[in-house]
């Protein structure tokens, strides 16, 4: 059975790019907010999720606080992907426990894939 | 300026230091993307390289957009903007062609709706067109269901001029996220993604130059975006 990844991007065409890479591999679910993603996670419970930073109407670390207040959800490893990766330190990556920050500015697509993989060991 | 009933959406002083970076910020995302799907095409042809070949041309016109509007806003001087009486049916229907190939590929509508009969506005044509252009990218993230985002015009009699905006649909904006678009474009860049901020704030700067008035409307489903202008005084005088 494949894993289950949650893609929350609110950039139709970034979001594409991430689905084309991971849904020969895993099960992908895509939703481009974090109301959508609160409602994916109850449905599904992923493996995996990567979040994009800025979202319409919230942000990722919204979600994230969402998550990690839960008992059975906070243990969703999650995969911060953001043009902000900068402003992101390794205190505030270990903080908020994200399992990987990846510069979209750098990201070559089938890294994806690759980070993907690795968090899932 | 712009505004919502009484407050300030700080457009002046809009690009200072600080902006450079909010500047550096829309435009990194859309390179960001841009480099990723040539990275995709250098992989190898595959089933998705016309798609991929046209998003990236998309993406591009939508960048240039954006930095043809910073040139702009800051050579800002009435005088280099005059204004005339133009058709505002004409503008809106301008804008909805220019950004057709854009919504299209995202799969969204961007319909026109407007009151029977508009009178003639005074405005600077190239910065108005500029103005909706940026309020229907900014609504591109936020259509209905079925994809739709509805430009609009419509004549306000009792104001004197014609509001011409962008309704678009979507998550609602937090009572916290609407007061940051009202505050600062910093803001912005930290809320809602793409244009919204900077593209906003332009539009703001736009309008003050060719006598125009930005405003917003926070609904349940989304929000409006307009720019009230002028009914034109010429016909009048003739």
């Amino acid at each position: 059975m494949k894993k289950r990844v949650l893609i929350v991007e609110d950039e139709a065409w970034q979001a594409d790019v991430f689905v084309r890479q991971l849904s020969a591999s895993y099960d992908v679910t895509l939703v481009t907010n974090g109301y959508a993603a609160i409602n994916a996670i109850d449905d599904q419970m992923p493996d995996i999720i990567i979040l994009d930073v800025l979202l319409a109407g919230s942000t990722g670390f919204s979600l994230i606080h969402e998550l990690k207040s839960h008992d059975d959800l906070a243990h969703i490893p999650i995969i911060l992907i953001t043009n902000l990766a900068e402003t992101i330190s390794t205190e505030i990556a270990a903080h908020y426990d994200i399992a990987e920050v990846i510069d979209k500015a750098a990201l070559r697509p089938k890294d994806i894939s690759a980070a993907v993989a690795k968090v899932l060991g | 300026m712009m505004t919502t009933g009484d407050r300030d959406t700080g457009g002046e002083g809009l690009f200072a230091a600080s902006s450079i970076s909010v500047a550096a910020h829309e435009l990194k995302s859309p390179l960001a993307l841009i480099r990723q799907l040539s990275l995709e095409l250098q992989d190898g042809p595959s089933a998705h390289s016309d798609m991929l070949i046209e998003q990236i041309r998309l993406i591009s016109e939508r960048s240039l957009r954006l930095t043809t509007n910073l040139t702009k806003v800051n050579r800002l001087q009435t005088s280099l903007f005059e204004n005339t009486s133009i058709n505002p049916r004409a503008v809106v229907a301008e804008v909805q062609m220019e950004l057709a190939p854009l919504y299209r590929a995202r799969e969204r509508k961007l319909r026109f709706s407007s009151s029977s009969s508009l009178p003639l506005v005074s405005t600077n044509h190239d910065l108005l067109r500029r103005i909706l252009a940026n309020f229907a990218d900014n609504a591109l993230h936020y259509a209905d269901e079925e994809g739709i985002v509805e430009l609009f015009a419509q004549l306000r009699r009792k104001d004197d001029v014609v509001r011409l905006g962008v309704r678009d649909y979507g998550p609602r904006i937090s009572r916290l996220q609407w007061r940051s678009i009202q505050k600062s474009h910093e803001a912005h860049a930290s809320t809602r993604p793409d244009s919204s901020g900077l593209g906003l704030a332009i539009s703001s700067q736009f309008a003050d130059v060719i006598g125009a008035h930005v405003g917003a409307i926070r609904h349940k489903d989304g929000a409006s975006f307009y720019v009230d202008v002028p009914v034109s005084k010429q016909l009048s005088l003739l």
